[in-house]
Formats: C-alpha cells, structure tokens, sequence
C-alpha cells in the first residue's frame, strides 16, 4: 500500500496535477506500454500521485483545526496498532486484529445467511412472473430502509446486542443477492429455455443445468455488491452495539479522545474492504471464465 | 402422419399462418422455403410445439399436438447448446431428460453413437465455446438424433456454416436419417434452394401476405443416394431449381 506514506507526501506533495505536463495528454496518444511490469509501475505510481494529493490536503486542513491528528500521528497510531494486532487486556481492550477479527465472524455469519436465502429466493422469483410480483414491491420497500433501522427489531427478537448486529448485516446484505439472481434468472436465453421445453427437461434438470450455470455471474456480482454493503453496515451496527469489533473500537476510540487511531481504525476498514471486494472480482473473472 | 388443418397464427396483428393445410407422410423429407416473414420458422416451431396456434388442428398421428415431446426434436438456426456444459453432457442431458425410461447404459451408448457418427467422439470433453460453428452444429444434430425422435425439426440448420461446413453437415444429416437412425420423417426450414433439392422428397414454397402460406409444393423427384456433384447435372434438379427461382422471384420479399 503507498496510499499513506508521510515522507513522501512532504516531497510529492508540491506536484499540482495542472503542473505536470504529462497529466492532461489521454492515455490513448501515448505507445502502449511495453510490458504488464510497467504497466504496473506505472499505475503504481499514479496511485502514490494520488495519495499524495490526499495525504498534502489532510495535513492542511490538520493544520488550521487542531483536534484532527495530522498524517504522521496518524501513521504512528497505525503502526501502534498493528505492532501487537492479538492482544486480549480484557473486554475494553483488545489488539485491532481481534477487533477485525470479530466483526469479520459477524459479517460473513450474516452474509453466508443472506447468501442460503437469498440466493434460492432469487431464482424463485426471477423465474416466476407471480413469485416477482409478489415480492418486488416488498423488495422496494425494504432495499432503501437505512441498516441502523433494522437493529431495535432484531435486539427486540433475538435479545442479543452480536446477533442483533448479525441479524443487521443479513437484512441488509440479502437484497442484492435477490435482486441480482432473479435478475440473471429471469435472464435465461430463449435457445436455452426453447432447448429446455423441447428436451423435456424436468425442474431439477432446467434449474441445474440452464438456470444456475446462466445465473452465477450475476450471483456473484450480487454477492460482491452484498459483501461491500455488509462489511460498511457492520461499523455502524458496531457503534450501537459495543462489546466489540472494528465499529466499536471505533466509537471506544472517539469516547476515548484519540481520534488518531479512529483514522487509523479507517484505514484498516478500508484495507480489508479491498482485500474482499478483490476477493469476490476474482472469483467473478473465474465463474465467467 | 402429421396433419396441419386450417392453421392460423399472428403475431402483432400480422397473419404469419394463414389457413395453412399440409400432409406430411411418414418418411418424407420436407424443406419449406421462402422469404424472411413468411411463416416457415413459425411453422416448424408450431409443430415443435414451441407456440401454440390460434386456430387450427395440428396433429401428429391423429393426435393433437399440445407442447413438445420426445416423438419430435429440433435443431436450431443458432446451435443452442448449453455453453456451460460439454459437448458430451449437452447430448447426455437432452437424451436423459427426454427419454427417462431408458436405463443410463442405454443413454451412453445411444449418446456415443450419435456423438461419433458425427465425428465428435474425440472432442466430447470440450465446452461449445471451444469448437467451431459446424462443430456446435453436429453437436446439435447429434444431441436431436439422441432422443431418437420420430420427427425431426430443423430451423435453417446450417444458416451460418461455410459452404464446406455446410455440404459435410447435410450429407451426415441425410445419412443419420436414412442409416443410423429410427427417425422418419424430417421437416427442415431453409434459405438455400440447392440445399432444399439435394436434400428433400418435397419443397414447401411459403408467401407473404396478401399472398397464401403455401404457394406451391414441389416434388423433387431426384432417385437417392443423391450425390451432390452429380445431381445438379440432372434435368429434374435443373426444373425444380428453375421452377423455385421464378416462385421466389415473383414473390417480393416483405418490406425489408
């Protein structure tokens, strides 16, 4: 990662975009680049320009409001942090790691929920026009209900601040699932339906062999979709829940004054968000492959 | 055997079958032509029993055709093969889903046959995505053999193959049909009036309004085996290819 690297924002950071003559030229007049290691050195590159935009204007606005830590503490908080990521000093005070940790169990507990219900529900209605009708107007309704509004209910149910929070990251991460398997199987080619009626293939049969094999991308890209919205709803169901997780430390962190390691914290939060998002893409280029 | 009454259909307000009246006999080999519009993919469709008519009977020995069954199979302009599963399992599954009462031996060996007569043995293993246009093709033809269907539906099979493609597929497809196979009567949709000749016992001449459906069926009264280098030197050929030309010249194609 060179997004956060102080040093090099202090000498990069004078490179105005408008400055460089080399920023406004498209990348189509350029010869393409010899070979994939360039290519990557030079997208690398890049990437360190624009962290270094980002990191020159945080240390600014650091410098007029002195409450908000400025890049370097930040750093120190990060590396903090992430010198013992597994320390356990009782229930306020865990490594970032056990923290990530938690919520991560939380998160995919909820998603691999949302993923056994949503995916068969999707192939229901996406392959019955009344089974659509039925539940798309419920879909609408409840696709848009902001995630916090779903924890009193599930504290209410399920009496448990951790499965509340699961329970959050399931009703939220179930409708792209839905939405994207009915989308992929309601999406069956005519040949492949028509080829179907005429084999006479049975439920099983059209379902194993046309309707899943049609649908995975779209699954996947679903899945993809349902596990960015699950990681992001897990923070904020952590900050009502407490006990602990990544959203907790958090908002322990803001209670507690150090708003360095809450950036730090986001840092993190961002970092692992990448790793799963790359995860699902590449399973997606797999599937579709 | 099959019997299309007083057959009706419309699209969109547009009459695409218009009291349509045809026997086909068991045995027969049929190729129904004309231009974009006229109603011959409809046709074989309806008898594949992929749509429904508005009015009429259609009926395959005396019994009105309702949706599909293992006694008709079809092959389809534009392949449709599954493209998740191999060349093998497209066939597998068809013969498997189609005829449940064999047993799983009697599907594999029936699978094999047809996937070998086409030459395809060897490529089983592969996703249609994998291989060529005429191979998707053979795959298809061998997937509708497999069902051992008494009547075979075919939508301008070989549309999109090269000529050589072409000529090798119909020659397989005659073969299947009159050697390898307990399938009798084929209905074949198509553009090519050569391909029509070498291939039919009659040729089913189909309008667009205000023209009727059927303008005229032609014999081709040409002895098999035909051989396609020799029989276009036929007199029989020559009358039959002159005779569709005028038809189809005659006949405006539908406002493109």
């Amino acid at each position: 990662m060179t997004l956060v690297h102080p040093t090099a924002a202090t000498t990069e950071a004078p490179v105005l975009p408008g400055a460089d003559p080399q920023i406004p030229r498209p990348p189509s007049r350029r010869p393409p680049p010899a070979g994939r290691v360039l290519r990557f050195l030079q997208s690398a590159a890049w990437a360190s320009v624009g962290g270094a935009v980002i990191v020159a204007l945080w240390a600014l606005v650091a410098r007029s409001s002195p409450d908000l830590p400025n890049p370097t503490e930040a750093f120190a908080a990060l590396r903090k942090l992430l010198r013992y990521p597994f320390y356990d000093l009782g229930p306020n005070d865990k490594g970032i790691g056990i923290q990530l940790g938690v919520s991560l169990l939380k998160v995919f507990s909820g998603f691999v929920m949302a993923t056994v219900i949503g995916v068969p529900m999707g192939f229901l209605i996406g392959g019955s026009k009344r089974a659509w009708a039925a539940a798309n107007p419920i879909i609408q309704i409840l696709r848009p209900v902001s995630p916090l509004a779903w924890f009193p209910i599930g504290l209410v149910v399920l009496k448990d601040v951790g499965s509340a929070a699961i329970f959050v990251v399931f009703i939220t991460s179930l409708w792209p699932t839905v939405v994207n398997t009915a989308f992929g199987a309601a999406s069956v080619p005519a040949d492949q339906r028509n080829v179907a009626r005429v084999f006479h293939f049975g439920r099983m049969a059209y379902v194993r062999h046309v309707v899943v094999p049609h649908s995975l991308p779209s699954i996947i890209t679903g899945m993809r979709l349902s596990m960015g919205i699950a990681w992001m709803v897990i923070v904020a169901a952590e900050m009502l829940s407490g006990n602990t997780g990544i959203g907790y430390f958090v908002w322990n962190s803001y209670n507690g004054g150090s708003l360095a390691n809450v950036i730090a914290a986001i840092v993190m939060i961002g970092g692992v968000g990448v790793i799963l998002d790359t995860a699902f893409m590449r399973l997606g280029r797999k599937v579709a492959a | 055997m099959l019997e299309l009454k007083n057959v009706w259909k419309s699209f969109n307000g547009q009459d695409v079958l218009r009291g349509l009246d045809l026997d086909v006999g068991q045995g027969e080999f049929v190729s129904f032509i004309g231009h974009s519009g006229c109603g011959k993919s409809t046709l074989v469709n309806v008898v594949g029993g992929l749509l429904e008519v508005d009015s009429g009977q259609v009926s395959l020995d005396g019994r009105t055709i309702t949706g599909p069954g293992p006694d008709r199979a079809m092959v389809f302009q534009n392949y449709s093969l599954l493209p998740r599963l191999s060349l093998l399992a497209n066939v597998r599954e068809a013969a498997r889903a189609a005829r449940p009462e064999r047993s799983g031996a009697q599907t594999d060996e029936v699978v094999e046959r047809y996937l070998g007569a086409v030459g395809l043995w060897e490529h089983r293993d592969k996703r249609p995505a994998q291989v060529s246009g005429g191979m998707q093709q053979r795959t298809a033809v061998a997937r509708a053999f497999a069902v051992s269907p008494r009547l075979l539906l075919l939508d301008e099979p070989f549309g999109a193959l090269d000529a050589l493609t072409r000529a090798r597929l119909q020659q397989q497809l005659v073969d299947l049909w009159q050697h390898e196979s307990t399938t009798e009567t084929v209905l074949m949709v198509t553009h090519g009036i050569d391909e029509a000749i070498l291939l039919a016992d009659r040729i089913v001449v189909m309008g667009n309004p205000p023209s009727p459906s059927i303008i005229d069926i032609i014999p081709v009264d040409l002895p098999r085996p035909r051989d396609r280098a020799s029989v276009i030197d036929e007199p029989a050929f020559r009358l039959v290819q002159e005779r569709l030309m005028s038809l189809l010249t005659a006949e405006e194609p539908a406002a493109a």
